[in-house]
């Protein structure tokens, strides 16, 4: 069955990274040095390959500095917890140093660190096979983008000359993983590019001008189903049942959904062609990736990455105890984990100009080790097709009373669901305006009044149980945003939130706050503050 | 009723937003025999089916009255797993507007347990299943269906009225303030299911919107 390749976990082996530090000159970014897994990498894995090879990595002058500025113990701008990170990207520099294998890049130019980055590989790339170590989503992106983005007129025959790009980086689970730009190619050049961008300026297309597609027969379970190009398909086994469509096994890494009697529109179908032409190549993301059709070509679904996992819902609202009988090595960082790459997922599809629309918890599944797939891709809000569902609970105050299929979400919208389902995998499964007194749920967000304290605002009703023991242990960063979003009506962005709880998951694996996913009192002082402090 | 679980530290564990919801069967002397048989069996099947999956055993909150003669309470809010449902026997009148202005109360006073708790919920539900019409007093029926009329307009509450058998008086079913719905047959397993996967499905709900309930064919009789 001849059906096209989707993107799988390319973890680096170590056959790999032997090939990477023999043929690529590798460039290190600080982002990358500031992780926790940044030390054994490099000592255990990194080094010893350099020194083998008698290579060195590259460290560009300005990352140095900047490093050196942030680790500066009397950094005003920035917090105790950032100050320790660029103290450990520092402690690996002279680590490198010392077995010599770093090589410092003088920048004579003013241009931002980032920037620098793309202008060096853009410059070198004709010459060398290139490699960026970098946490920095975008960037990474962007610098493998460069593999295929020659500016036209410089160069016919481009693609040739440039020798390859590649760029790592430690995913959720702490491994490391390569940027990817699409399908798995065998090639060292992937052969699409950068971030994507759907329109942002489309005018809303109205639902309910529809078409139905009528179908004679729905294939089912053992049906052959057809590809574009007419290579057929055989449904496996039903893995998914909901409104719209039935979604079939199909392979090791690609599932097919079917719609189901009068489920599928010509609008419905021309999103999909749009969502297919501009293919968005996340690992965590189920993205369409080809229509199928019926025997007399009628088109009738589309395969989809396949996703693992359970629904988030199912593995973490339920509450902490139901955590704690399911996932007993679970701890407060395994939810900080999912948060993690929820929102890095997120926020490739907002830089992509896609919402999510209709964010709940029974549209994301978690895998133990605390990877997580999006799936209901199709219902993603893009150009001018609204996403017409949404949840109760996850709905801003200043939308609930509408209907999601008239109107185009905006990214503040999105903003507040995100908000919510990070409360919601923090205080697992407790919806943030659940309070004392409180009423209906649509009620209690559309008065948006929320009750945890923050700073000198004193308890004012949280609910009654465990919520406001896990809300104390929360770091004063984290309860800032829940509280200037559920109380004062501000939306933060997934950077915004990203920049949070990588602190919080790092003051965590330091112990400065607790690790019980349902700690049985308030926060008192650490050892670590006392010792501090006092 | 026998046994009485009045749990707060379950309110306070279970961090689901609940959708409380009042069960009220038609125990009266025209059930008995195939009908009280059968409406066993369903209820049966109904706690089951919630209990064995964990999206409507968090959300859930179920509570059982029966009329027939009096009306009697017989199972309560909060742990479902504890509780078991007693066999029901067809007897004497149709007490069914005292039935209701019972459940109307029983889910006040479960609202007021959430608000103490610092718990969630949805719009209420309740479930009337009846065979015939009302034996109360015009007063206590009058103030029955003005109730529910009042609460279903503000949409502080969801009622799904399910008329058995030839006999039941479908026109005033409707007062209550919501179109009745004619069982097919002796169907209450199909009912009680169609009832267990509504449920489920309410937590997807849109606001501002009808609740989305699965298709009724299999025990709605027009349908």
């Amino acid at each position: 069955m001849d059906i096209p390749k989707i993107i799988s976990n390319t973890l680096l082996r170590k056959t790999t990274l032997t090939k990477i530090v023999n043929e690529f000159t590798i460039f290190i970014d600080s982002s990358f040095m500031m992780t926790d897994e940044a030390d054994d990498f490099f000592i255990k894995e990194l080094t010893p390959l350099l020194i083998k090879k008698s290579k060195k990595i590259i460290l560009a002058q300005k990352v140095f500095d900047e490093l050196f500025k942030q680790a500066k113990p009397n950094n005003k701008i920035k917090t105790k917890s950032q100050i320790s990170k660029a103290q450990k990207g520092l402690d690996i520099i002279s680590h490198l140093v010392e077995k010599d294998c770093l090589r410092l890049l003088g920048s004579d130019t003013d241009t931002y660190a980032d920037n620098l980055f793309v202008a060096k590989f853009t410059e070198k790339r004709l010459n060398m096979k290139l490699c960026l170590l970098t946490q920095d989503n975008a960037l990474g992106e962007e610098i493998i983008g460069l593999n295929t983005s020659l500016s036209s007129g410089i160069d016919k025959n481009g693609k040739d000359r440039i020798k390859g790009i590649k760029a790592f980086k430690f995913n959720g689970a702490g491994k490391i993983e390569e940027f990817t730009s699409g399908k798995v190619s065998n090639n060292l050049i992937p052969n699409t590019t950068r971030i994507k961008k759907f329109s942002n300026s489309a005018k809303l297309v109205d639902l309910s001008k529809s078409e139905i597609f009528s179908v004679v027969t729905i294939p089912t379970n053992g049906d052959n189903v057809f590809d574009k190009s007419g290579n057929s398909i055989i449904l496996g086994q039903e893995i998914g049942n909901g409104a719209e469509g039935i979604v079939y096994s199909v392979d090791d890494v690609s599932v097919c959904k079917i719609y189901k009697e009068d489920k599928f529109t010509n609008l419905s179908h021309e999103k999909l062609k749009l969502m297919i032409g501009k293919q968005i190549t996340n690992q965590s993301i189920c993205w369409p990736t080809d229509i199928i059709y019926d025997e007399s070509n009628n088109p009738i679904g589309y395969l989809m990455k396949k996703a693992e996992g359970v629904e988030l819902h199912k593995r973490l609202f339920f509450g902490p105890k139901l955590i704690e009988a399911r996932l007993p090595s679970w701890t407060k960082v395994e939810l900080v984990k999912v948060c993690l790459n929820i929102l890095d997922a997120v926020r490739v599809l907002h830089l992509s100009n896609v919402l999510i629309g209709d964010l709940n918890g029974r549209n994301i599944m978690v895998c133990e080790d605390c990877s997580i797939y999006i799936v209901d891709t199709d219902s993603f809000q893009l150009e001018g097709y609204p996403c017409p569902m949404g949840q109760i609970a996850f709905t801003p105050p200043e939308i609930q009373k509408k209907k999601f299929n008239t109107f185009l979400r905006t990214t503040e919208h999105e903003n507040f669901a995100i908000a919510t389902l990070v409360f919601m995998i923090l205080m697992p499964g407790k919806p943030p305006y659940a309070k004392v007194d409180g009423g209906m749920i649509t009620d209690n967000i559309r008065k948006a009044a929320f009750s945890y304290p923050y700073n000198k605002n004193l308890p004012k009703d949280p609910p009654k149980g465990p919520w406001r023991f896990m809300w104390s242990h929360l770091p004063s960063k984290t309860k800032k945003l829940f509280y200037e979003t559920f109380e004062e009506g501000l939306r933060f962005d997934c950077t915004e939130w990203l920049e949070a709880l990588k602190s919080y998951e790092y003051e965590l694996k330091k112990g400065y706050h607790s690790s019980d996913i349902k700690p049985n009192d308030y926060k008192r002082l650490s050892e670590h503050a006392v010792s501090t402090y006092f | 009723m026998n046994n009485l679980i009045i749990s707060d530290e379950e309110l306070a564990d279970n961090p689901t937003a609940r959708v409380p919801i009042c069960i009220l069967l038609d125990v009266s002397r025209s059930m008995d025999g195939e009908p009280i048989k059968e409406l066993n069996k369903g209820v049966k099947m109904f706690i089951d089916e919630i209990i064995k999956d964990d999206m409507t055993r968090f959300s859930a909150d179920i509570s059982i009255l029966t009329f027939g003669g009096i009306v009697k309470h017989v199972f309560d809010f909060g742990r479902i797993e504890e509780q078991e449902v007693p066999e029901f026997r067809a007897t004497s009148t149709t007490p069914m507007a005292e039935a209701v202005l019972q459940a109307l109360n029983l889910l006040e006073g479960r609202k007021q347990s959430y608000k103490q708790n610092g718990v969630d919920y949805f719009q209420p539900w309740i479930v009337l299943m009846t065979d015939g019409g009302p034996t109360d007093d015009i007063d206590v029926i009058n103030e029955a269906t003005s109730k529910t009329r009042e609460l279903i307009n503000k949409k502080k509450l969801a009622l799904f009225s399910i008329g058995i058998g030839n006999h039941a008086d479908m026109g005033f079913l409707e007062t209550f303030g919501a179109p009745p719905i004619k069982l097919k047959g002796l169907k209450f397993s199909e009912f009680f299911q169609w009832l267990s996967q509504s449920v489920s499905t309410v937590s997807d709900s849109m606001p501002g919107d009808k609740i989305q309930l699965p298709p009724r064919e299999g025990w709605d009789a027009l349908s």
